[in-house]
C-alpha cells in the first residue's frame, strides 16, 4: 500500500502544484452574538417577552485565483441556540420567509457571497452575490447579518482621482425591519430586487470624485426598472485649511417614482465635523419634501423601516428621518478611551410633520475589543409617538462579534 | 549501516537527553527515545532541578536547557526587512477614526468602527505581496494557521503606501464599499 504511506506533507505537496494558479486562499469567519431588551409596556428589562437574541455564524472562503481573478464564497447561518426557551422571544434577523411564515427560531443558512472579480487596467469588474454600499441600495450592517445581493458592478479608475462605477442589481434578499428574509425549507431567500413594489432589478452609475480640491464628490443615479428614478448627490469637504480636523458635508437625494399619481420625494442634508485626537464630533440636519410618495432611505429593504444614508440617521430607530415632510437634527459625539474603551453618543430628533410619528432618541454605547473578541453595550431611549402608545421606553443591548 | 539508519542514530545523539524552551515558555525533555514530555524547571540555589510529570525530579546544567528557533518563513522575513515592510511598523489611524491598525515585528491588531459596532482582528502578521514599485503590500493579520497557500482565520488587508510614506492607503473594501481609508502613523 504505496498510498498509504504518503505523508500529509506529500499530500500538501500534490496539493499545492494542483492548483498552482491559486494563491492566497483563506478561510476565515464571524461568530456573533446579540440581545437586546426594553421595557416596553407591560414590561420591564429583561423579561423574556420583551428581549431578543440570536446568533449568527459567517464561514469564507477567499482566493487569488488564475489570470488575476479573486474570489469569495461566503455562507452565513442563524440560530437562536435554544434562547427562546428562556429568555427571549424574538428575534433579530430571518423571523420571516417570503411566504410570511414565521421561520425565526428554525436554524436557517445561506449563501451570502459568491463571487468573481477581474481587474483589467484600472478597470475590476465584480460579478455574482455581493454586498454593495451605494448610497440608496446597499446592504445594512446593523443586524446581526447583512444583505446581499446578485450583481455585476464595474469600477473605472482611468479618470485622475475619480471612480467611474456602472452597476446591475438583479436580486437581494433585503427584507423591512428584518434586513433578510428567513429561509424556510432550504428554499432561496433571495429574488427579483424590488420585486414587492413591481420591480424588475435596478441599474445604477455614478461618479465619485476628489478632482475638486479638499472634497470627496459623488453623484448617482439610479433606475430601478417599472419602480422609480433616483438621484443622490454628496459632497464632503475636508476644511482643515480653515481648522485641522474640520468637514462639512452636503446630501441632496431625490427618488421620482414611476407610477403617474406618486409624487416625487427629495431631500437634503447638511453636515459638519469635526475630528482630534480621538475625538470625532458632528451635528448634522436634513429636511424632506412634503409630499414625496417614498422614503429617502435604502431601496433594498423595503419601504418601512430601513436605514437611510442621510446625515441625520438616527443610531437605532430607522425609517423616521427619510419620511416626507420631516425635519431632522442630530447630534454625535464619539471618543476614544485609549485602552479602555470606544465611546459614543448620539441624539436625534426628527419632527415627521404630518406623518405624526416624532421621534426622539438617545444612544451611549460603549465598546471594547478583546483580541479577535470586539464586544459593544448599548443604551437607547426612545420617545417616539408611533411606538409604545406615545410612551418613551429604554432598551439595552448586548453585541458579541468574533472575527476568526 | 544504511544511510537512513546512520541518520537516526545521529539525530538521537544530538538531541539525547536535550530540554529546550519554547517561545510559550513551556520547557520540553527530548528523550532519546524518540517521544517528548513536559516538564518543569526550578532553580535552588545555584542548582536547576527538573521536576518530571511522574513524580521524579532530575539536577542538570543550566546549559543544557536551550531556548528554541523559531523558524520563519524567509520570504516573509526578507519583505518585513524591506523599506516598505519597515515602513508598516507603527500605529496608523484613519482621519476619521474608523480604521485603526498597529504593526509591531511580531504583531499587529486592526480595529474597524462604525457607528454599529467594532470589529478587532489581532495576532502576527504577514506580508504576502510586496509591489515595491507601486508601494503596496498585501498583509495578512492574525491567521490562526497555515498549510501551503491556504490559511486559516484572521483578515488580508491591502494597503499602498503614499510616496514619501507618510500615508497609507487601505484599499481592501474598495471593491464593497467603494471606500479607501486613508490612515497618518499617530506613533
Amino acid at each position: 500500500m504505496r498510498l498509504a504511506k504518503l505523508s500529509l506533507a506529500a499530500i500538501l505537496a500534490l496539493g499545492v502544484s494542483a492548483f498552482a494558479d491559486v494563491e492566497n486562499v483563506k478561510f476565515s469567519g464571524e461568530a456573533k452574538l446579540y440581545y437586546d431588551t426594553t421595557d416596553k409596556d407591560p414590561y420591564d428589562l429583561f423579561d423574556q417577552s420583551a428581549s431578543r437574541g440570536q446568533a449568527a455564524a459567517t464561514l469564507a472562503m477567499s482566493a487569488d485565483l488564475a489570470d488575476g481573478v479573486a474570489g469569495k464564497i461566503a455562507v452565513t447561518g442563524l440560530s437562536t441556540l435554544g434562547l427562546e426557551n428562556n429568555l427571549v422571544s424574538n428575534v433579530w434577523a430571518g423571523a420571516f420567509s417570503r411566504n410570511g411564515n414565521f421561520v425565526g427560531t428554525s436554524s436557517q443558512w445561506w449563501v451570502s457571497e459568491a463571487w468573481l472579480a477581474k481587474t483589467f487596467g484600472n478597470t475590476t469588474l465584480k460579478i455574482g452575490r455581493q454586498e454593495l454600499n451605494t448610497p440608496l441600495a446597499f446592504s445594512e450592517k446593523w443586524n446581526i447579518v447583512s444583505n446581499t445581493f446578485d450583481a455585476a458592478v464595474l469600477l473605472n479608475n482611468d479618470l485622475p482621482e475619480t471612480t467611474l462605477v456602472g452597476a446591475w442589481v438583479g436580486r437581494g434578499n433585503g427584507a423591512a425591519g428584518q434586513v433578510v428574509y428567513g429561509v424556510e425549507n432550504g428554499t432561496d431567500p433571495f429574488d427579483t430586487y424590488a420585486k414587492e413594489l413591481g420591480g424588475e432589478g435596478a441599474y445604477a452609475v455614478a461618479a465619485i470624485t476628489k478632482l475638486i480640491p479638499m472634497t470627496t464628490a459623488q453623484l448617482w443615479y439610479y433606475n430601478v426598472v417599472q419602480v422609480a428614478q433616483a438621484w443622490w448627490l454628496q459632497a464632503d469637504v475636508d476644511l482643515k485649511d480653515a481648522l485641522p480636523g474640520l468637514g462639512f458635508g452636503l446630501q441632496y437625494a431625490s427618488i421620482d417614482p414611476d407610477a403617474p399619481q406618486a409624487d416625487t420625494a427629495n431631500a437634503w442634508a447638511v453636515k459638519l465635523s469635526y475630528n482630534m485626537d480621538g475625538l470625532n464630533l458632528a451635528a448634522a440636519y436634513s429636511a424632506t419634501d412634503e409630499d414625496g410618495a417614498v422614503p429617502i432611505a435604502n431601496t433594498a429593504t423595503g419601504l418601512i423601516g430601513s436605514q437611510s444614508k442621510l446625515y441625520t440617521e438616527a443610531w437605532w430607530n430607522y425609517g423616521y428621518v427619510g419620511l416626507p415632510d420631516t425635519n431632522t437634527f442630530m447630534l454625535s459625539a464619539a471618543y476614544t478611551l485609549e485602552g479602555i474603551a470606544d465611546l459614543y453618543a448620539q441624539y436625534t430628533s426628527a419632527d415627521t410633520g404630518k406623518n405624526n410619528a416624532d421621534m426622539n432618541e438617545f444612544t451611549l454605547t460603549a465598546s471594547k475589543s478583546f483580541g479577535n473578541l470586539a464586544t459593544t453595550l448599548a443604551y437607547i431611549y426612545t420617545d417616539a409617538d408611533d411606538q409604545n402608545d406615545g410612551s418613551s421606553y429604554n432598551t439595552v443591548q448586548l453585541y458579541f462579534t468574533y472575527s476568526f | 549501516m544504511k544511510p537512513s539508519l546512520l541518520l537516526a542514530a545521529l539525530s538521537a545523539f544530538l538531541i539525547a537527553d536535550s530540554y529546550v524552551t519554547l517561545d510559550n515558555g513551556k520547557t520540553i525533555h527530548l528523550k532519546d527515545d524518540g517521544t517528548w514530555e513536559e516538564v518543569k524547571v526550578i532553580k535552588k540555589g545555584e542548582r536547576e532541578i527538573v521536576l518530571r510529570p511522574d513524580g521524579t525530579w532530575e539536577e542538570i546544567r543550566p546549559e543544557s536547557v536551550e531556548g528554541a528557533n523559531i523558524i520563519t518563513n524567509k520570504v516573509d522575513q526578507r519583505f518585513k526587512d524591506s523599506p516598505l515592510g519597515r515602513a508598516l511598523l507603527g500605529h496608523w489611524i484613519s482621519e476619521d477614526g474608523r480604521e485603526e491598525l498597529i504593526f509591531t515585528p511580531n504583531h499587529a491588531i486592526l480595529k474597524l468602527r462604525s457607528r454599529n459596532g467594532l470589529k478587532s482582528y489581532a495576532g502576527k502578521w504577514r506580508i504576502e505581496e510586496l509591489d515595491e514599485e507601486h508601494k503596496r503590500i498585501k498583509v495578512n493579520i492574525g491567521e490562526g494557521a497555515r498549510l501551503g497557500f491556504v490559511t486559516f482565520g484572521g483578515i488580508m488587508r491591502t494597503l499602498r503606501f503614499s510616496d514619501d510614506l507618510h500615508t497609507l492607503y487601505d484599499e481592501s473594501d474598495r471593491l464593497s464599499s467603494m471606500r479607501v481609508y486613508r490612515l497618518h502613523k499617530v506613533k
